[in-house]
C-alpha cells in the first residue's frame, strides 16, 4: 500500500527516501537529524509510516519518534481494512492519520506550497535552484533524508500569471487545490527552511507571448487555453477512472434532442 | 524459569556497555545478572537508536522480543555499526531460526536454558580481545 503514498507523492512532485521496516527508519531519521546539525535544510520535516502490517513492537517508533523528533510530522496510512491500527497509531502519537488513497491526494497537495502573494519577498534562497532540480527519483530506497524545501524545489515551478491560465488544472496545482488537510505546519524554523523560494511572486499580468519557463514538465506545457476544449491528442493525457454507455434514448436526451413523436 | 542466584553475576565495567534488548521482567533480571554493565531496552526500535547515538561493545538480543523482526534488526544494526558483534538469546524452539541469523551476522546464540551462561564469558573474552568471539564453525 506505500505505492499509494509513493504515487501521491510523484504526483506532487516531492522526494522521499523509503524504507522497508522500523529499525531502517529510525536510522534514517537519526541520519537526517545528524545531517540538520550541518544544514538545516535537510530538516526530516515528515514521516509517512504505512501501518497495515504493524505488530505491536512496530507501533513503539510513533513514541519513539515523537520524543526524539518533535518537529517532524508523523503521517499514518493503513488501507481500508485497517481502520484500528491507523486509530492505535493516531493514540501513539500519530499527526495526521490517512485511509484512502484519496486522503493521500488530499494530503499530498497540502504539502505544495501556494505562491507568495503580491509584492511578498521571497525567502531565502535555496539551492539548487528549481529549474536544475533533478527528476524524482525511482522507488530505490536512499540513504539520504529529503530536505523539504528540497523536495518543494524538485517539484515543478509554477508557470507565470499569463502562463499558468494557459495550463490545464493539474491536481497539484496549489490554484486548484481544496483547502488543506488538516495537517499541522512545522514550526516557524522549518517552514521558513521549507518555503518556496523558487515560485515566482504573483506578479501584475505579463504579455501573453510570454512562454512558460523551459524547464517545466509536459503537464505544465500544455498548449490547451482553459474553457477551451483540448485538441485531440491531448485527450489521451491523464488516466481512465471509468467509462459510461450510453442508450440511445440517453444520449438523445443528454443532447436535448426531441424524441419524434 | 532459571533462579537468579544461579547466575555468576559479572561485575559491571565502567569501560563496557552491553546493550541488552529484552522485555520479559523475568528474564530480563537474569540477564542483567549476567551480563554486567547491561543498558537494558525494552524496544528493539529504542536499541537501534541507542545504538547508532553511542557504540556499544556488544548487544545482546533476546529474540521473543522483536516478533519476527529479528532479520531486520540484525540488518539494521550491522549496517550501521558492523563492528559491533550480536548475540542472540534463543528458546531451544528457536535455535535453527538462531542458527540462521548467523549467517546473517550474528556473533553467537544462546539457548536457553542452560546456554547462555556462556554468555558472560563470551562478552569477557570479546571485550579482552577487541574482537566478537563467535561459535566455533558457525561463525559468519
Amino acid at each position: 500500500m506505500s505505492d499509494a503514498i509513493q504515487d501521491g507523492l510523484r504526483a506532487a512532485g516531492l522526494r522521499a527516501a523509503v524504507v522497508s521496516n522500523v529499525f531502517d527508519a529510525v536510522v534514517e531519521a537519526e541520519h537526517a537529524a545528524q545531517a540538520q546539525a550541518g544544514s538545516p535544510a535537510r530538516a526530516l520535516t515528515q514521516t509517512i509510516v504505512c501501518v497495515d502490517h504493524f505488530g505491536q513492537q512496530d507501533f513503539r517508533l510513533f513514541p519513539l519518534m515523537r520524543r526524539e523528533w518533535p518537529e517532524t510530522l508523523i503521517v499514518a496510512f493503513h488501507s481500508p481494512g485497517f481502520d484500528y491500527k491507523g486509530r492505535l497509531a493516531e493514540l501513539l502519537g500519530a499527526d495526521v492519520v490517512l485511509g484512502s488513497t484519496a486522503d493521500v491526494a488530499e494530503w499530498a497537495k497540502s504539502l505544495v506550497p501556494a505562491a507568495p502573494a503580491a509584492g511578498e519577498t521571497p525567502a531565502t534562497p535555496v539551492e539548487p535552484p528549481a529549474h536544475q532540480a533533478p527528476e524524482p527519483p525511482a522507488r530505490t530506497p536512499s540513504t539520504d533524508a529529503p530536505p523539504a524545501a528540497y523536495q518543494y524545489l524538485a517539484r515543478a515551478p509554477e508557470p507565470p500569471p499569463a502562463a499558468a491560465d494557459q495550463a490545464p488544472p493539474h491536481p497539484t496545482s496549489p490554484e486548484s487545490a481544496p483547502p488543506p488537510a488538516p495537517v499541522r505546519q512545522p514550526p516557524p524554523a522549518q517552514a521558513s527552511s521549507a518555503a518556496p523560494t523558487e515560485v515566482k511572486p504573483a506578479a501584475p499580468p505579463a504579455p501573453p507571448s510570454e512562454s512558460p519557463p523551459t524547464a517545466a514538465p509536459p503537464a505544465a506545457q500544455s498548449k490547451t487555453r482553459l474553457g477551451e476544449p483540448p485538441a485531440d491528442d491531448e485527450w489521451v493525457e491523464g488516466n481512465v477512472i471509468g467509462t459510461v454507455e450510453l442508450t440511445d434514448e440517453e444520449l438523445r436526451l443528454l443532447l436535448g434532442e426531441e424524441e419524434d413523436a | 524459569m532459571i533462579p537468579a542466584s544461579r547466575a555468576q553475576a559479572v561485575p559491571a565495567r565502567r569501560d563496557r556497555r552491553v546493550l541488552l534488548v529484552c522485555r520479559s521482567a523475568g528474564r530480563r533480571t537474569l540477564l542483567e545478572r549476567l551480563v554486567g554493565g547491561a543498558e537494558t531496552h525494552a524496544s528493539a526500535v529504542e536499541a537501534v537508536l541507542a545504538v547508532l547515538r553511542r557504540r556499544p561493545q556488544a548487544v545482546v538480543l533476546n529474540l521473543e522480543d522483536v516478533e519476527g523482526r529479528e532479520r531486520d534488526f540484525l540488518a539494521a544494526l550491522r549496517r550501521s555499526r558492523p563492528e559491533v558483534p550480536i548475540y542472540a538469546i534463543a528458546q531451544p524452539e528457536d535455535e535453527p531460526l538462531a542458527r540462521g541469523l548467523l549467517r546473517e551476522g550474528a556473533a553467537d546464540y544462546f539457548v536457553l536454558p542452560t546456554d547462555i551462561y556462556r554468555l558472560p564469558r563470551t562478552l569477557e573474552k570479546a571485550a579482552r580481545s577487541g574482537q566478537p568471539v563467535c561459535r566455533t564453525g558457525l561463525a559468519p
